[in-house]
């Protein structure tokens, strides 16, 4: 960039792929590095049975963004990130700290321009963010009332089909009781029923199961493997490596040191 | 598209978020209420009652800007027109604001007592 020469950032976060552009996913699955369950994920992705479970993965994808990037200030935060998510899919994102998960969840929700690369969205998305966007002087109904106007429900309809959102993960807060009164893992179950509502084609859950207690994060994963027998694309950040095989592909966003060749890594699995 | 029943949506909530900070709403009255008593016998007193009474709904409206600042972009992002909720806020404010002037220019009316009422300069 300066002096015409192609500047690399000291820490450069790339996220890699093997989705949406079948000969990378082919490459993924042809290298002998890969496990397993990576065959086993190639098996699923061409919409074969597996244990009885029959489930038709759309050929196009819902979600697809391509070649993003962003930086903040000189700071990279993603490059060439790509990822595509079809419906009837669930596809966890992960990655360390600040590898850059929100940023591209927050890009193709459309809350933030990518200063490179497009997102195609097919449908309605419902994005969970992180941090619990929640106002704190209003009570769960009135949240419920809020954002189901947002997706054209009125007040009935949007109330009952919150109530039933909330229900369906153990929500326990009072009627009145407001959203900055909430114990943290209830908020969050607001949080998560807020971007339900009006069943949106496209999920994208940012580590979506913070605070639940143990009851409620395994029926999470329930509602995934729900959800995605619906049809919907979904796109879930996570930690938690020991529910990997919960969905149909992980796809890292990884560190990328200066000087590095290649350290991407596609790791699939489907249980 | 811009909807009136969602505008209206977002004047309620905006509405119920802003009656629940009952202190700062609180404050935000009885601070130029206090000036303007203090200085009721002025000739400009009722001036100073439409000045403080200006400066509480312009409160308000920052109280109602820092709250929503945060959930705004996720509430476009959810289906939201910006403008709705931009009408909706103005709505509330409006309202309040003119809520609040009825209620100052009786309390001018009945302590100040000007000559002419309408007309706030003798
Ligand atoms: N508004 C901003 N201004 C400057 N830097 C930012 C901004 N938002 C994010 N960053 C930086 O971008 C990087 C990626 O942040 P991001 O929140 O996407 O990480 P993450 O993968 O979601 O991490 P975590 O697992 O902790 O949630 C971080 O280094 C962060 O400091
Ligand atoms: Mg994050």
């Amino acid at each position: 960039m300066l002096a015409g020469k192609p500047r690399r950032p000291r820490l450069a976060h790339d996220l890699v792929i093997g989705d949406g552009h079948p000969a990378l996913a082919d490459q993924a699955i042809r290298s002998p590095s890969h496990d397993r369950a990576l065959s086993v994920a190639a098996h699923s992705e061409q919409g074969s049975s597996q244990a009885g479970e029959m489930r038709q993965v759309d050929s196009q994808p819902l979600l697809e963004a391509h070649g993003v990037g962003k930086r903040y200030g000189r700071k990279v935060v993603l490059q060439d990130a790509n990822v595509a998510v079809r419906g009837g899919e669930a596809v966890a994102l992960i990655g360390e700290n600040g590898a850059g998960k929100t940023t591209l969840l927050r890009i193709c929700a459309g809350l933030l321009a990518p200063d490179a690369g497009q997102v195609a969205v097919d449908g309605k998305v419902g994005y969970c963010p992180q941090d619990p966007g929640v106002l704190d002087l209003l009570t769960a109904e009135e949240h419920l009332v809020y954002f189901g106007a947002a997706v054209g429900l009125d007040r009935q309809a949007a109330i009952a089909e919150g109530h039933r959102l909330l229900a369906d993960f153990g929500f326990r807060g009072g009627r009145r009781t407001l959203a900055k009164d909430l114990s943290g893992g209830t908020r969050q179950k607001l949080n998560l029923s807020l971007a339900l509502l009006g069943e949106p084609a496209v999920l994208l859950l940012d580590e979506p199961y913070q605070g639940f207690d143990h009851g409620t994060y395994v029926n999470f994963w329930d509602h995934v493997d729900r959800w995605r027998a619906a049809g919907k694309a979904i796109l879930v950040v996570t930690h938690m490596l020991a529910e990997l095989s919960r969905v149909d592909r992980v796809v890292e966003l990884q560190v990328r040191t200066v000087g590095a060749s290649s350290n991407d890594t596609v790791k699939q699995s489907r249980g | 598209m811009i909807r009136p029943a969602r505008v209206l949506i977002v004047a309620e909530m905006q509405g119920r978020d802003l009656l629940r900070r009952r202190l700062a709403l609180l404050i935000l009255v009885a601070l130029p209420l206090t000036f303007y008593l203090a200085n009721a016998a002025d000739p400009y007193a009722p001036v100073l009652a439409g000045v403080g009474m200006s400066w509480a709904v312009a409160g308000a409206a920052l109280f109602a800007v820092l709250a929503a600042r945060s959930v705004d972009p996720r509430l476009v992002q959810a289906g939201f027109h910006p403008r709705e909720l931009l009408l909706g806020r103005l709505l509330l404010l409006a309202g309040l604001g003119l809520i609040l002037a009825a209620v100052c220019a009786v309390v001018v009316i009945l302590i100040s007592a000007p000559p002419r009422p309408l007309v706030v300069l003798p």
